[in-house]
């Protein structure tokens, strides 16, 4: 696959379809994998969109050392040929999802800067 | 409108009146309060959706009820270091895997808010370093 030129630097990014757990809800947006977030994110207004319910809160830290106070949601994710359910994630106020270590772990990422191709593997 | 009534540290008080008539004149306490709490909740940021609000209002229920046995459940072998579910008050369900517990609670319950924690010491963690993450709403 490859990088996602519109974010600069270029990003690997993919469609991820983000699906309510107990309806058929669904939306599918653009998430950038972040090897650096422990837990994937979701944009506030598919919280809206798919009536997520707030099932738990983290306190998250940001970049800079800040903390904020976020309510996590269950819901499930699927992209490519891969399939999870009742992810935990929390909620933002950003356009995109960021694809965290949480998701990440359960498969095999290569990324190549060089050539801007990007793998996700489940060998 | 709600009308509230505040405990105030006396000599608090007394300055922040005397701040209030140096700035703005006299009667404007009030005014002063309503701009500070506006300010609060726009600096930490809530939904306005009402039904989210609602749902996080019974989320912050559950949450009181799992602290208040927190220590407990920490000292007790069959909870600690799981994940337990809080539904009106009361622990609905336990497992080692968080997922698994939520589609557990969800099938047996339907899809309602419950509060799912881990039994451990302290707020649970996580580290989002990208920058674009800033936006306080919940």
């Amino acid at each position: 696959m490859k990088y996602n030129l519109d974010y600069s630097p270029p990003a690997p990014s993919i469609k991820v379809r983000f699906s309510s757990p107990t309806s058929t809800n669904s939306m599918e947006i653009e998430a950038k994998i972040d090897s650096g977030a422990d837990i994937t994110v979701l944009p506030q207004n598919v919280v809206r969109e798919l009536r997520l319910i707030p099932a738990g809160r983290v306190t998250v830290s940001s970049f800079d050392g800040q903390e904020e106070r976020k309510y996590t949601y269950f819901l499930n994710l699927h992209f490519g040929n891969f399939k999870f359910s009742m992810v935990e994630v929390v909620g933002a106020k950003r356009r995109d999802a960021l694809l965290g270590r949480d998701v990440l772990n359960l498969l095999k990422t290569i990324l190549d800067g060089k050539t801007m191709n990007f793998e996700l593997l489940d060998p | 409108m709600v009308k509230t009534t505040l405990e105030v540290d006396d000599d608090l008080w007394r300055r922040f009146s005397i701040l209030v008539i140096r700035e703005k004149g006299e009667r404007r306490k009030n005014e002063v309060i309503v701009e500070l709490i506006r300010e609060y909740v726009e600096r930490f940021g809530i939904t306005e959706d009402p039904q989210q609000l609602r749902y996080i209002i019974q989320v912050e229920e559950e949450r009181e009820a799992f602290n208040r046995v927190r220590d407990k459940l920490i000292r007790d072998p069959n909870y600690s270091g799981k994940y337990v579910a809080f539904f009106q008050g009361a622990i609905v369900g336990c497992d080692d895997d968080k997922g698994r517990l939520a589609q557990n609670v969800y099938e047996r319950y339907g899809y309602i808010p419950v509060y799912i924690d881990r039994v451990a010491a302290g707020e649970r963690r996580v580290e989002v370093p990208s920058p674009e993450l800033s936006g306080r709403e919940v």
